[in-house]
């Protein structure tokens, strides 16, 4: 069989979701300053707590160095061409989906995500953020029934001002590290949940970023609290048009669960990757931290991370509360030209916490993976517990795949175990395969489906699809 | 965080250091000394921040610790206690002196060429020249830096090609400091000519109470076809520290097995570099390390796959008592042109007090596709349904934990080929734990 060939196909895979709507935006010229921070929270009406929060972190901001620890290679990002903020120029406050802008229902609908259609099919409510200003939330009301919060960000800001005081910033704080602290300066928008105490979450929610006007970064902020004895699965996906420049994308995810509560956050990305060259492509330097605050609390992540020329992101548990349990389940796909620089922290502070962490990470192309992990058990972590465990596999001789865990231990009654290997796809699998007539792609793709199921069966049935269409479009050509 | 070190003081002190004793010399083996000082002084000693010596506390070393020079002091000699293997050929240096009085070379063949580093740096010292300025590349280890600026002892061993029988080398270093704060730079230079083959026991024990530091260098070329079998003892004292930089280069079809057993000291770190140069090499790594008081531990492993088709597997273990802490880094690089390279690497801690901690950071790096390479690590507590099972056969805990620990540390300890040397590292290995309660 040839590598060299199947490469060729994959890199010769164009983006399919390369597109822009002309939509006439709203946009603040490219700079940062603090004026352009005002101008922000203006816009937005913010009260004055979140005004003096953003100056905080951007004047913290101005005193921190861009991290360079990360095994990424890109030039360097100018943080004063950047636009901060693109919204729509729609400012109507919409109550239906008929008074939504008709070309940014369609730009959903090549995307495939016809909101109308999947508030009735498929039972799943949908806060569409396009660009920087959420436009349409659905399902609201029959949310509203069971108590839960599920709306913009900024939104959020003007009913539920007292919530957001209380959780924002609580998990990651404005000072936490370069990228979570400018987006603290300039966040736009994002999404807000709250589940009150004893709910079941009626519906799966799932928002849908995209970028789309060119040169304004993305900085979304998304808060859920999950109140005692609760339950939320969240969705997240991400596509964006095709464009040469490359796109920041700096987004900060905070997560709290109370006593009892569970919270499934997944996430299937595929921001623009760049061309087979490496050029173009997004940025993607992402913080999400969750905390397991009260007892028998439970996180779990779930990514499946196949686009963005780079990737910098590393979601995270602070296993707090006894017997709180943190998961991580990552695939991450990079070809052509891709680095992704991905992984998990586990905080183990209570008694009996567990975690896990599933890494997957494929390498095709000159793509290269990175697995970056901290397992940290304290002191205070009586019989903790974690397993992780990251494969890798290397299609093509030019990618590369590495892990780098970190597993700090300070309490003996923890057991903690860690296993990596890396190895391409072996002749033998392929050999079996091809004896018994499935062709060479066939058979890579059904081993790399293979190599990926256990991370995509903890994906929401909707999401899995989906995860699996998005691999095929990333390795199509290999992966059938 | 450690305290932030003040590098300042420390370079001029070496600075000064350096004057004393190189300061009316020259020539090229000066220049070369002057230049590593020069790096020395330009990055300062490393700090917890940096991450090849995050987690660790360079305190213990960062005082002002004076030059020893090797000299006899005879009285030095009476009552030393400690284990050794009575057995030739031995080398044996007190202080970085080579005491010809313990030391017994009957039974050395002539074709092996054996020196200690004083001598031939008072005799020949354009051939220390020769090996130290080919040594590349040159480590940026600060550590090494300052052992090239002063290295005054050692030993530098040849084997010529093909010889028939393995040969086996004893060298025992002993550290009885004669003043507080002494430093002790020594070198060992060893080259294995092709088809040869050259098993070393390299022991170091510390005596006294008084406060030392070893900063030792290790370079070692394996020829062609050749094979290396080096066991390390550290048994520095509670007040004693040493610093260890290995760099072991093999060529074409050579094989290196190398086990570093850390038994004791105050701070412990061992930098051991295995280049794969040439094609077919083999490499074994195994470590263990034993942590009590306040012992600090840090096994620092690169193994750079350079050429196709070499193979490695490394295994390293560690039993951390009391406050110990062990830092246990171990990188695999596989360079893109490394097809058919298969690596393996296991790490496994057992923590016996809920004061020690441990800190794994095992890493693969890997640009080639046509590879088999994987790491486990694992960290836990002595096995409570094991334990019970050894109570309930009439087995007493202390007993049992003493079975489980020592079946724990001989998967390591098996390794070594030699009969007389493993029974010694055994031996070594239960004093260690049977002088538990003595020592606290």
């Amino acid at each position: 069989m040839s590598d060299i060939d199947i490469i060729h196909k994959a890199a010769d895979q164009k983006y399919k979701y390369g597109f822009t709507t002309d939509i006439e935006q709203d946009i603040i010229p490219p700079g940062l300053n603090e004026d352009v921070i005002r101008l922000i929270s203006s816009k937005k009406n913010e009260p004055e707590f979140l005004l003096n929060w953003r100056l905080k972190a951007y004047r913290h901001w101005l005193t921190m160095a861009e991290p360079d620890w990360a095994k990424l290679k890109y030039s360097p990002i100018d943080y004063n061409a950047i636009s901060y903020y693109a919204a729509p120029k729609e400012k109507k406050e919409l109550k239906s989906l008929d008074e939504v802008d008709p070309k940014l229902l369609e730009t959903y609908d090549k995307l495939g995500i016809p909101l109308h259609e999947q508030k009735m099919l498929s039972g799943v409510a949908v806060d569409a953020v396009f660009d920087s200003v959420s436009v349409a939330t659905t399902f609201k009301d029959e949310l509203k029934k069971h108590g839960v919060i599920f709306m913009p960000f900024s939104e959020a800001v003007r009913e539920h001002p007292d919530l957001i005081e209380k959780y924002f910033g609580s998990v990651v704080p404005y000072t936490d590290n370069y990228f979570a602290t400018l987006n603290s300066a300039v966040f736009s928008d994002g999404s807000f949940v709250y589940i009150p105490k004893g709910v079941r979450c009626p519906l799966e929610l799932s928002t849908y970023f995209r970028i789309n006007a060119s040169q304004t970064g993305q900085f979304e902020r998304t808060l859920i609290v999950a109140e005692e004895g609760s339950h939320v699965s969240y969705l997240e996906g991400c596509t964006a048009p095709m464009r040469d420049e490359n796109q920041l994308h700096a987004a900060v995810v905070e997560l709290v669960a109370h006593k009892d509560a569970k919270i499934k956050y997944s996430t299937v990305q595929n921001w623009y990757p760049g061309d087979e060259n490496g050029k173009g492509g997004i940025y993607n330097f992402v913080t999400k931290r969750g905390i397991c605050k009260g007892e028998n609390s439970k996180i779990s992540w779930t990514q499946v991370e196949t686009g963005s020329a780079i990737t910098w992101k590393y979601p995270s548990c602070i296993l707090k509360g006894d017997n709180s349990v943190g998961e991580f389940y990552s695939v991450a796909l990079t070809n052509n030209y891709q680095q992704a620089d991905t992984g998990t922290k586990m905080i183990h502070i209570g008694k009996n916490t567990k975690s896990t962490i599933i890494s997957n990470g494929i390498s095709a192309g000159h793509g290269q993976n990175v697995y970056r992990g901290l397992v940290q058990i304290n002191k205070s972590a009586e019989n903790a517990r974690n397993y992780s465990q990251c494969d890798s596999i290397l299609i093509g001789d030019k990618c590369g795949a590495h892990t780098f865990p970190y597993l700090d231990v300070r309490n003996p009654s923890a057991q903690v175990e860690h296993e990596a290997s890396t190895s391409n796809i072996s002749e033998d699998q392929l050999f079996y395969c091809q004896q018994r007539g499935i062709s060479t792609e066939d058979a890579i793709s059904m081993i790399v489906h293979g190599f990926c199921k256990n991370v995509f069966q903890k994906l929401p049935m909707e999401f899995a699809v989906e995860a699996q269409k998005l691999l095929e479009v990333s390795l199509e050509g290999s992966v059938g | 965080m450690a305290k932030s070190i003040d590098t300042s003081a420390i370079t001029k002190h070496y600075q000064r250091e350096f004057e004393r004793l190189h300061g009316n010399s020259n020539g090229s083996l000066t220049a070369w000394r002057r230049a590593a000082l020069d790096q020395f002084s330009a990055s300062g000693l490393p700090s917890s921040k940096q991450e090849d010596w995050r987690n660790l506390n360079l305190g213990p070393i960062s005082g002002e610790y004076f030059v020893a020079t090797p000299a006899p002091e005879l009285d030095l000699f009476n009552n030393l206690d400690f284990k050794y293997l009575p057995r030739t050929p031995r080398l044996v240096f007190v202080n970085g002196y080579f005491t010809a009085e313990l030391s017994d070379l009957s039974q050395l063949s002539d074709e092996v060429k054996i020196n200690s580093l004083t001598y031939l740096l008072k005799t020949d010292p354009k051939q220390v020249a020769k090996a130290v300025l080919g040594n590349t590349p040159e480590s940026t280890n600060p550590f090494d830096r300052l052992n090239a600026a002063f290295f005054n002892s050692g030993v530098k061993i040849d084997l010529p090609a093909r010889l028939i029988d393995p040969v086996t080398i004893q060298l025992i270093f002993i550290t009885r400091p004669t003043s507080d704060n002494q430093v002790f730079h020594l070198r060992n230079l060893i080259n294995i000519g092709s088809g040869s083959q050259l098993n070393l026991v390299e022991q170091y024990i510390g005596l006294g109470e008084l406060n030392y530091f070893n900063n030792v260098v290790t370079d070692v070329v394996v020829e062609e076809n050749g094979g290396f079998e080096c066991t390390k003892i550290q048994a520095e004292t509670p007040s004693g520290n040493q610093l260890s930089n290995t760099i072991l280069n093999q060529q074409t079809d050579s094989r290196s097995k190398s086990l570093t057993v850390s038994m004791s000291g105050k701070l412990v770190r061992n930098n051991l570099l295995l280049a794969l140069r040439g094609e077919g090499a083999h490499g074994d790594l195994n470590g263990l390390y034993l942590g009590r008081h306040n012992n600090v531990i840090d096994n620092h492993t690169l193994i750079d796959h350079i050429v196709p088709n070499c193979t490695s597997a490394e295994l390293y273990k560690g039993i951390l008592d009391e406050n110990a802490q062990a830092i246990f880094n171990g990188k695999i690089i596989v360079q893109p042109d490394a097809q058919k390279t298969n690596a393996n690497q296991i790490n496994r801690n057992l923590l016996l007090s809920d004061k020690a901690r441990v800190h794994t950071n095992p890493q693969l790096e890997i640009d080639a596709d046509d590879v088999k390479c994987s790491h486990g690590s694992t960290t836990g507590e002595l096995d409570s349904d094991t334990l019970f099972y050894l109570r309930s056969r009439g087995i007493s805990t202390a007993e049992a934990q003493a079975l489980m620990v020592n079946g724990f540390a001989n998967e390591v300890l098996e390794t070594i080929s030699d009969d007389a040397t493993r029974e010694l590292v055994i031996n070594m290995v239960s004093d260690w734990f049977i002088n538990k309660s003595e020592i606290s």
